[in-house]
């Protein structure tokens, strides 16, 4: 009997035995996981700064940019209010401040940036900028009103250099980042963190202060640049807007899609979330938050000429009221006709940066007063004006930037002139009137009728897309148009 | 619910661990209802509706069990059982693509009808019920219990895709005396059997599965480097898909005290075809042998027809996988991979060296995943020719499918799949040197298991992992 008692006992022993080890185990278990958790928080830490990914000529804008501010601000008048913007990059292409500043009256500090990042990432460049009194105006591109969750640039730029600025985001955002983060992004970052200080090598030159300012001078002078990559701080003016004076590159045309956005009017809880922090944020300084249009650019499928499209900014504007965000002003003042695009449907060249300065500046001029009437606005009515702003654009207007939009002008004061002459003689002059050496021009007249060119293939595909009429249907150049012009009925084959 | 995602396992498992647990201190029964529940609500996720057709097959099969088990008529019940369950499976799963063979074949119009929606798990359902109904007409099972046949179907664990088990075994467990109250070495192999799974699932898998997505659109662009490539990655991604699926089911069974059986056992370690299904998907391999390939003769009446069996089996096999050609296309060329192999071991010829067995098994499993995994059949077949032409490499490029720095992540991860199939211990191994008698070892393994645990989590970010389970499709 003994012995039994003593060997069950001996194996409760070891039983208990082995439940204490199982105890420990778990508990070792916990520890490995918090242990390695913190060993990545580690060298996400440690990998900020570096590239891996990142959009390296954002920091470079937002940097250059914040260093040209401070020197502007410094030489305002104290308390002197102004206007700051922030969105993506319809703002960064769509943007002359100069011109804003002139029309609405207010300095204005542009820091339209970069719609792949998330309204949190935009914003924060500016955070420190917003003063008691300014106006910040947000013309919000319309994919950020229904984005749901981090973008992919946001985490790679944030923790490549947006971090410096987290100051103004609550630590919940920052976790949110870290959770959008691939881990592979943290370990190429830790890589590149390695290389750099093992060996001092950097994927991207990092620039600060005054190195920055003479890389801006230097890329900046040099015409040639904005051609290879406007994406850059080749492009910036002293005033830090985006000024790219070319039309679109042929190679993009084709990849010009349809006007996207907005896909449905909706506001996400994820953008709207962070438009109540930076609303926030902006009532604490004492400053105001303006919603507005972004710029409107006509496709090549006019979407922008049907009620529908309409009818969706008209619902997307009621919603944002209803969530504490009325857009303001009228958005046919937005728009900006298909031959001023750049390289996508939402950034414009330096002429549609123009047309949209011009709305934008007028709107911001006392903004408070001009929510956007959703309640009367008809779709119908939209489309309709639309079409007839696009349609008045289509003839260039003053000013003529772009070296097609001078030759036309020039070309319909010449046509203007021979049909005076031929009003007046009854013929077509032989010849054309003194002064009118265009270069590229090409002038023929049989007396009865009479063509007028300019060969430019480099940009006659820009006025075909314009204005088709004048697109001479004679002369190509590889399958393209490659001259425009006017011409009498009998002479269109010449 | 997926067992990776977060509210499964910072919400779900807690939670019902400690409900069972606590109603199990004063209840068997009430755990065990508990359990059905909970399993209920785990399944109920994906559609109330899907929940309906699996509870309806359900109570149509116990009743034809009870019915077969009085012993009138047998064969019959048991045809009627077995057609009904094949009928049901057929309908959600099957319709379509036979609807289409005819139509490609024939030139008809017969219409799909309305869209069916594949019940989640039902393949898996279906095969545990006509098991259930075979073991019961073979009286190894006497007076089934209605709350255990349904706790052993519905058992959350294993509820989705398996392991494929029988109502005995998982019966004889729920009956013993305070099964659901916490036992900690089931609790801490099953954590670390969990740990494991997960990890192979969230680091491993999900990545590799979502840098093939290119490589399987555009299969008529793959050269011969990068069609193998997207072999070796998918065969990777569903080895760590699925075997770490099954530790997971397997460790989570533990936690609530049920073992559930061994489905992977190193699959790529295999040096022939017969121990490859003797290692993959183990329990979907007994299943096929014990209810197909015995009742179908098995190798009782010839060699012509044991290799027909072996290969009719396969095919079968396939089929339960997906309802299309490249699935039954892969079967049969497991089906004659086997018999191949049963010829040779017969033949007396000399045996293979051994490295050159290993070789020819990786890669013979290796090229026909490429049948299972492309979404045609053309596609399919047009990536295996590429594989076979080496010339093909003068023509192959990654950069219709990846950017560099993703091939360089792909490489790298195949590469460590690589080890860690061809050369890492099976999962359940590591589980039990936490419980083991070797003190030290013990800890560390606890060490790593709790670290991988963390490593999963991890992948849980970036939306690098979104790819549900593999099998859940089936």
């Amino acid at each position: 009997m003994p012995s039994s008692i003593s060997a069950s006992s001996d194996r409760q022993k070891i039983r208990a035995g082995l439940s204490t080890r199982a105890r420990h185990a778990i508990a070792l278990m916990a520890v490995g996981a918090v242990l390695t958790l913190l060993a990545y928080l580690g060298l996400a830490v440690f990998q900020m700064g570096n590239w891996a990914g990142a959009e390296w000529w954002l920091k470079d804008v937002t940097e250059l940019r914040r260093m040209l501010y401070k020197e502007r601000l410094a030489a305002l008048p104290p308390n002197q209010h102004k206007v700051v913007l922030f969105a993506g990059s319809a703002s960064l292409f769509g943007v002359n401040s100069p011109l804003v500043t002139e029309t609405s009256g207010l300095p204005l500090l542009n820091f339209g940036l970069h719609a792949g990042l998330d309204i949190d990432l935009i914003a924060l460049g500016s955070s420190d900028f917003i003063q008691a009194g300014d106006e910040v105006v947000v013309p919000l591109e319309f994919e950020l009103y229904a984005r749901d969750r981090p973008s992919e640039l946001t985490p790679a730029n944030f923790l490549a250099f947006y971090y410096r600025y987290a100051a103004a985001l609550p630590l919940a955002n920052d976790f949110e980042i870290l959770k959008a983060t691939s881990p592979f992004r943290i370990l190429e970052g830790t890589w590149d963190a390695l290389r750099y200080r093992l060996f001092g090598i950097r994927r991207y030159p990092v620039r600060e202060g005054e190195t920055l300012r003479q890389a801006w001078k230097q890329e900046s002078a040099d015409p040639e640049a904005i051609r290879e990559w406007p994406y850059s701080l080749s492009a910036i003016t002293p005033e830090g807007d985006m000024h790219v004076a070319e039309n679109t590159p042929p190679r993009r045309l084709a990849s010009l899609a349809e006007t996207e956005t907005p896909r449905g009017a909706e506001i996400s809880p994820f953008a709207l979330r962070q438009l109540t922090g930076w609303q926030r944020f902006i009532d604490a300084r004492g400053a105001r938050l303006f919603m507005t249009w972004p710029v409107i650019v006509e496709d090549d499928h006019g979407t922008i000429f049907k009620p529908e499209y309409w009818q969706t900014l008209i619902n997307l504007a009621r919603i944002a009221a209803a969530d504490g965000f009325p857009i303001h002003c009228d958005p046919i003042s937005m728009i900006v006709p298909r031959q001023y695009r750049y390289d996508t449907v939402y950034h414009v060249n330096v002429k549609g940066q123009v047309l949209y300065s011009e709305g934008l500046g007028a709107c911001i001029r006392n903004i408070a007063d001009k929510p956007f009437d959703f309640a009367h606005a008809d779709p119908n009515e939209l489309a309709k004006r639309a079409r007839e702003r696009v349609e008045s654009l289509r003839q260039p207007v003053a000013p003529l930037l772009l070296p097609y939009e001078r030759n036309l002008d020039r070309l319909a004061a010449l046509a203007k002139t021979l049909a005076a002459r031929k009003a007046e003689d009854g013929t077509y002059p032989a010849q054309l009137p003194s002064g009118a050496d265009l270069p590229g021009i090409w002038y023929r007249s049989d007396g009865r009728d009479y063509k007028l060119l300019i060969e430019d293939p480099e940009e006659c595909y820009t006025v075909a897309m314009a204005m088709p009429e004048r697109a001479d249907p004679v002369r190509s150049k590889d399958g393209r148009c490659a001259a425009y012009g006017y011409w009498s009925a009998g002479a269109k084959d010449w | 619910m997926l067992f990776s995602s977060p509210e499964f396992i910072f919400l779900f498992l807690p939670a019902t661990l400690a409900v069972t647990f606590l109603v199990g201190r004063y209840s068997d029964q009430g755990a065990k209802l508990f359990l059905i529940v909970a399993s209920a609500f785990f399944y109920i996720v994906s559609g109330p509706e899907d929940l309906l057709v699996l509870a309806l097959a359900l109570f149509a099969n116990f009743s034809l069990a009870l019915a077969i088990e009085r012993g009138r008529h047998t064969r019959l019940l048991l045809a009627i059982g077995i057609t009904l369950d094949v009928l049901i499976l057929g309908y959600f799963k099957y319709f379509n693509f036979i609807t289409d063979t005819i139509n490609a074949a024939f030139g008809h119009e017969v219409s799909h009808g309305e869209f069916r929606h594949l019940p989640l798990a039902i393949s898996f359902f279906t095969f545990q019920q006509i098991a259930f109904l075979i073991d019961v007409a073979r009286k190894r099972i006497r007076r089934p219990s209605l709350v255990n046949y349904i706790f052993f179907l519905f058992f959350f664990p294993h509820l989705i895709a398996g392991p494929i088990t029988s109502y005995l075994p998982i019966s004889r467990q729920i009956e013993l005396k305070r099964v659901f109250t916490p036992r900690v070495r089931n609790l801490c192999f099953g954590l670390a059997l969990f740990a494991v799974g997960f990890a192979k699932k969230v680091t491993l898998a999900d990545p590799l599965g979502a840098y093939i997505i290119p490589f399987f659109d555009k299969q008529s662009e793959l050269g011969f480097l990068t069609a193998w490539l997207a072999a070796f990655a998918y065969s990777f991604q569903i080895y760590f898909d699925f075997s770490g699926y099954s530790d997971m089911a397997i460790g989570l069974g533990m936690m609530f005290n049920i073992r559930l059986p061994l489905n992977f056992a190193s699959p790529y370690k295999s040096f022939s075809i017969q121990e490859f299904w003797r290692r993959w998907h183990i329990t979907l391999s007994n299943w096929l042998r014990n209810y197909l390939y015995i009742p179908l003769g098995g190798n009782r009446h010839g060699t012509g027809r044991t290799y027909a069996n072996l290969i009719l089996t396969m095919v079968i096999g396939g089929l339960w996988h997906g309802a299309g050609w490249g699935f039954v296309l892969w079967g049969l060329a497991h089906g004659v991979g086997l018999a191949v192999n049963r010829w040779y071991g017969r033949s007396g010829l000399p045996s293979l060296p051994r490295w050159f067995a290993w070789l020819l098994t990786f890669l013979f499993v290796t090229s026909v995943w490429v049948l299972f995994r492309s979404t045609t059949l053309a596609g399919a077949l047009t990536q295996l020719q590429v594989m076979a032409n080496p010339l093909t490499i003068l023509t192959d490029s990654y950069r219709p499918f990846v950017r560099p720095a993703e091939l360089n992540r792909m490489l790298v991860l195949v590469g460590i799949s690589g080890a860690i199939a061809l050369l890492g211990p099976p999962a359940y191994r590591v589980a039990r040197a936490t419980i083991g008698p070797n003190h030290g070892l013990a800890l560390r393994t606890a060490l790593y298991c709790g670290a991988l645990f963390a490593l999963a989590l991890i992948g849980l970010t970036g939306g690098t992992s979104k790819n549900a389970f593999i099998y859940f499709r089936f």
